[in-house]
């Protein structure tokens, strides 16, 4: 069955997703507010300038791979002039929401898949409009935010991924691609290596083309039989999503919205180290509920106060949110948290009661791996978490706890190449000379 | 939500102290617009004094704007920001600044030029920073 076949049935009218994807977000978020960064060579940092996980163009011509550790690169980089930056992560945060809220404007139906892309439905769009629609949400978001984004568009969501894909790499396209008006969709699929078909990972990229599987083409073209008994029904529903039938709708968020650990103490407390228990302690219990229900929290909050009722000075703090890497691990949620804490604690008053909060939760399964973390360090927290869960359960709680004081030095992340902080501090707005 | 119906029952007479979110003016709401689409930015140098613009002012900027001939602009000009009045003839561009110790700024074909954005606000402080900070008792 061909793609083009399928386009005459109804399953092709009736579905069209777009992917939006915002280009080297994390790089371009800098590039807004740094004009001399435009024509330069630029590259982010995790969370603790381990690894390179942003890359500009320019960077990327240098050869230097997504994920690379620094300081295997940096001779490199230092020799080509690039401009390093350690994560931004408030101002990556504020300009996702600004590109994400600018997306409401085209279309009700919206999906926000990670930090820098959201699928789209644009079915009430009629097919041969679908990219011209397409630009014309394109050209609005990078004129509102600046950031520049690609589309793609096709009636299911491996495809506009795929779309996307060839949109963003490919300098004919300009940035949008509608599988709607490809002439020839399997040429598309052919240039698409089975690695960077959506939610094929490595292991599996590797065992496909042991198979002479090379590219999505070939993927589709497979027999139901060998892929029911070789890639079982996850597999089988992403062939039929290659052949243009979707078995994916958008995704919205979870129902569960918010999380709270929150506990008055038993007698008031002044000191800083009492507050950093409790924080962690708040911030373990979200962590396990996290784990239980499969999620991972995006942003955090963290509260403490003196007493509403008894007499002397008065301390309110609702401090947030602070943008954190998607994530439900414990030593994560408590470094978050006493970071916050530290900023915002002041001595000499009586504490009656401390809590976190988070929200903007996503599902575990929705989380790029690649993004922020290497693949095997994440799957390495996921077990120490689940090991830790399995422990706490047979006995008891606090079996296995953090030691919140250790917490302090080793989890507290480098940042020593931060850009300002251009939308969120006054003393740091961007300077324009008049 | 206090509405004024609801203090009047709980409290047998509104207060006029009482404080409601809904009736507060909020200059956000007067200065941006487009939320998604407005930064902040700070202004050094003097060239827009005519505008009113002066040295360490902040500027409110919109980038969902068209930039039309006479609108106060945030540009990009060979990798630097900058301020000016935007002058739109057929032929050309220019950027002009608005002291007479500036000269007007042409736009060349070989100039890395770019429209950021419309600057539509400009908040200015009246008196110095000692003086802004001097008050009697009261919350801040």
């Amino acid at each position: 069955m061909s793609f083009t076949h399928s386009a005459a049935n109804n399953a092709y009218n009736d579905h069209a997703f777009a992917l939006v994807d915002c280009n080297n977000f994390f790089v371009s978020c800098e590039r807004v507010f740094d004009p001399k960064l435009r024509n330069r060579a630029v590259v982010v940092l995790s969370s603790n300038d381990g690894c390179i996980v942003s890359r500009s163009q320019e960077a990327k011509k240098l050869g230097i791979p997504m994920g690379a550790p620094l300081h295997e690169y940096l001779p490199l980089m230092l020799a080509h002039n690039v401009a390093i930056f350690s994560s931004n992560f408030v101002l990556y945060g504020d300009m996702s929401n600004r590109v994400m809220d600018a997306l409401d404007q085209f279309t009700p139906y919206k999906e926000i898949y990670s930090i820098d892309e959201a699928f789209l439905e644009l079915n009430f769009i009629d097919p041969a409009e679908r990219s011209r629609y397409a630009r014309i949400i394109r050209e609005t978001v990078i004129q509102q935010t600046g950031i520049p984004i690609s589309i793609g568009i096709a009636p299911t969501k491996t495809l506009s991924k795929i779309a996307n894909r060839v949109a963003k790499t490919s300098p004919e396209w300009n940035g949008v691609l509608s599988l709607y008006d490809a002439h020839n969709v399997d040429e598309i699929l052919k240039i698409t290596e089975v690695r960077d078909i959506w939610g094929i990972g490595r292991r599996l990229a590797l065992r496909l083309r042991a198979e002479g599987i090379y590219n999505a083409y070939d993927l589709k073209c497979a027999p139901d039989k060998w892929i029911r008994k070789n890639l079982s029904v996850t597999g089988l529903r992403m062939v039929l999503e290659l052949r243009g039938t979707p078995c994916a709708e958008l995704a919205y968020r979870s129902p569960k919205k918010s999380i709270t650990s929150s506990r008055s103490f038993g007698r008031p407390v002044e000191k800083i180290a009492a507050l950093e228990e409790s924080i962690a302690h708040h911030a373990t219990r979200i962590g396990e509920k996290l784990r239980e229900e499969e999620l991972c929290a995006r942003l955090l909050f963290v509260h403490f106060r003196t007493s509403y009722f008894r007499e002397g000075p008065r301390h309110n703090v609702t401090e947030g949110p602070v943008l954190i890497v998607p994530t439900a691990h414990t030593p994560k949620l408590i470094a978050a948290a006493q970071k916050v804490l530290k900023r915002t604690f002041k001595p000499s008053f009586a504490y009656t009661k401390s809590g976190i909060i988070v929200n903007d939760l996503v599902s575990d399964s929705h989380i790029q791996q690649d993004l922020f973390v290497v693949e095997e360090t994440r799957e390495k927290e996921e077990k120490l978490m689940r090991l830790i869960d399995s422990v706490n359960q047979l006995d008891g709680k606090r079996t296995i706890f953090f030691g919140a004081s250790g917490a302090n030095h080793s989890w507290s992340a480098k940042h020593d190449r931060r850009s300002q902080n251009f939308i969120s501090s006054w003393d740091e707005l961007p300077r324009v000379r008049a | 939500m206090t509405t004024l119906a609801s203090a009047l029952i709980s409290a047998g007479f509104p207060s006029p102290a009482e404080p409601d979110a809904a009736d507060q003016l909020d200059l956000n709401q007067h200065l941006v617009t487009h939320p998604i689409a407005t930064f902040f930015v700070r202004v050094f140098g003097n060239s827009m004094l005519g505008a009113g613009i002066h040295d360490g002012d902040l500027l409110i900027v919109d980038r969902a704007l068209m930039p039309a001939d006479n609108c106060v602009v945030v540009a990009i000009l060979n990798g630097e920001f900058t301020v000016k009045r935007l002058k739109k003839t057929r032929e050309q561009i220019i950027l002009l600044p608005e002291n007479k110790s500036a000269k007007p700024i042409p736009i060349l074909p070989d100039d890395d030029f770019e429209i950021w954005g419309v600057a539509t606000y400009v908040i200015h402080a009246l008196s110095s920073q000692q003086c802004l900070q001097r008050s009697r008792l009261c919350p801040s």
